[in-house]
């Protein structure tokens, strides 16, 4: 018997099945859920119809219609799937004290003294499965995985039939489903990291499984032997409660207009970092780098990072510290995304700085923030934001839960 | 066919013990009756909570906003074939 037993459950294409969920007369329709609607729009979520005709994540607008020239294309709406994973995480807090939403529509849940046997946690699942049904919207529907560990239950969930539970309770079961299994079957394995182990000799998952310990990690560093740790069903980590304080915040924007206009692209960055200041401030975190990202229509653009002088916490000392580098370039080709982040997050630390009167900006910029709580987003804001209220509106990232 | 609307309505609601339900609504002279409420969800804006219903008659569908702040309903979507 082994000592853990760990739930994935994975809402299966989750955007798009909420708006189905939403508007049942787009059930059996291609729907294809937007950052914006555009044709230089990108297509972040799509249904099973409009999956079956070619249409993922990625898909731009301008192809998305023409691979069905009757998809429905919504704008997406965060406040609709927040608040339904809201919903869903509040069943699964009724089977575990020990949730770990790992993205707005995926979580694991540690069912660890919560169920007698593997039998019992296949119950509850379906169970869940159902309730989410029946509480929140008969649309709505999920993969789960059951395992000793996270890497196992996610990869069951993963491999499981859509609105299914595969359960691998032990090493029998796992080598029986590892057996031929391609290598990009399991979580962390991409196009390289396949080739560097079909490299060494390792062709499918249970030969990872096989492969010696040692050598692997001699060869593939700590990463290689993660990946045979995984399969081996060692728990490299454990569910945690809750989030984790993450360890950078930031936001991107792909343009709807591409320009070289740095007047136009600095409102917009302006923008992106008065949503990370607001972030940053939320989780009482001071940042100390700065990664900037500006994207060409073509290939290629300009990413930099780098530490800055002095920690930064308000809008306008993060905006401060990329106008620096941006009035430096030469934008050689009209832009179509802008990203900024900032990183080494640490407690806020009040420390006074030589030059400025850094303190009360820190009190305004924090006042601000309880003003836009209270009465509404941007009802307060920055002379430099006039006129940007349909720039970077809210949009949902996968890994993003608020 | 999707159209955005932001027109106020009368409803018809009833409060059960832990959710609220639109019967019926009022919007342009003609009342509609809610065959299904399909999904449920709230947003916020400032401390103000808005819940939003998307629902069905037996031919639309439409997105209805209850606003908290002062106990009022808007239509804000309509979709037909």
């Amino acid at each position: 018997m082994n000592e853990k037993i760990i739930l994935h459950i994975d809402m299966n294409s989750y955007f798009a099945s909420v708006e189905q969920q939403a508007n049942p007369l787009l059930r059996g329709r291609g729907v294809g859920v937007c950052a914006y609607l555009g044709d230089n729009g990108v297509i972040i979520a799509s249904s099973i119809e409009a999956k079956a005709k070619g249409i993922k994540t990625g898909t731009k607008v301008r192809e998305a219609k023409f691979l069905d020239p009757d998809i429905v294309l919504l704008e997406n709406e965060p406040a609709k799937y927040r608040s339904t994973t809201e919903k869903i995480f509040n069943i699964l807090q009724e089977y575990s004290d020990k949730i770990e939403p790992y993205s707005i529509d995926e979580a694991f849940v540690d069912l660890t003294g919560w169920v007698k046997d593997f039998d019992e946690a296949l119950m509850k699942s379906k169970e869940i499965q159902s309730r989410i049904k029946n509480e929140i919207g008969e649309w709505l529907g999920s993969s789960v995985g059951i395992s000793w560990t996270k890497f196992l239950s996610k990869f069951a969930g993963d491999i499981a039939p859509k609105k299914s539970v595969l359960v691998i309770e032990n090493e029998k079961r796992l080598i029986e489903i590892l057996k031929n299994r391609s290598l990009q079957d399991a979580w962390g394995i991409n196009i390289r990291m396949e080739t560097r182990l079909k490299a060494i000799g390792i062709n499918n998952l249970l030969e990872l499984k096989n492969y010696d310990k040692f050598r692997i990690k001699k060869i593939l560093g700590r990463y290689g032997y993660y990946l045979w740790a995984n399969m081996n069903g060692e728990e490299v980590a454990q569910v945690s409660n809750g989030t984790p304080t993450p360890k950078s915040v930031g936001h991107s924007y792909s343009l709807p207009k591409w320009t070289r206009d740095k007047d136009y692209l600095k409102k917009i960055f302006y923008k992106l970092c008065e949503k990370t200041g607001r972030r940053l401030r939320n989780l009482d975190r001071e940042a100390q780098n700065m990664s900037i990202g500006i994207g060409y229509t073509r290939e290629g653009g300009v990413y930099r990072s780098f530490k800055t002088k002095d920690a930064m916490f308000t809008t306008e000392e993060i905006f401060r510290n990329l106008e620096v580098f941006f009035d430096n370039i030469d934008l050689i080709m009209p832009v179509r995304s802008l990203a900024i982040s900032v990183r080494s997050l640490l407690p806020v630390s009040n420390q006074m700085s030589l030059f400025e009167d850094n303190l009360s900006k820190k009190e305004l910029s924090k006042a601000l923030d309880r003003i836009n709580d209270r009465y509404g987003e941007y009802v307060v804001m920055r002379g430099r934001m006039f006129n940007t209220e349909d720039m970077a509106k809210d949009r949902i990232g996968f890994r993003k839960l608020n | 066919m999707l159209e955005k609307l932001d027109d106020p309505i009368e409803v018809l609601t009833k409060f059960n013990k832990e959710k609220i339900e639109p019967l019926f609504f009022k919007w342009s002279g003609k009342t509609y009756k809610v065959e299904k409420v399909n999904l449920v969800y709230k947003d916020k804006d400032g401390l103000d909570k808005i819940y939003y219903f998307s629902v069905t008659d037996n031919a639309n569908y439409f997105r209805l906003a209850f606003y908290t702040r002062d106990l009022s309903w808007k239509i804000k979507e309509l979709f037909y074939e």
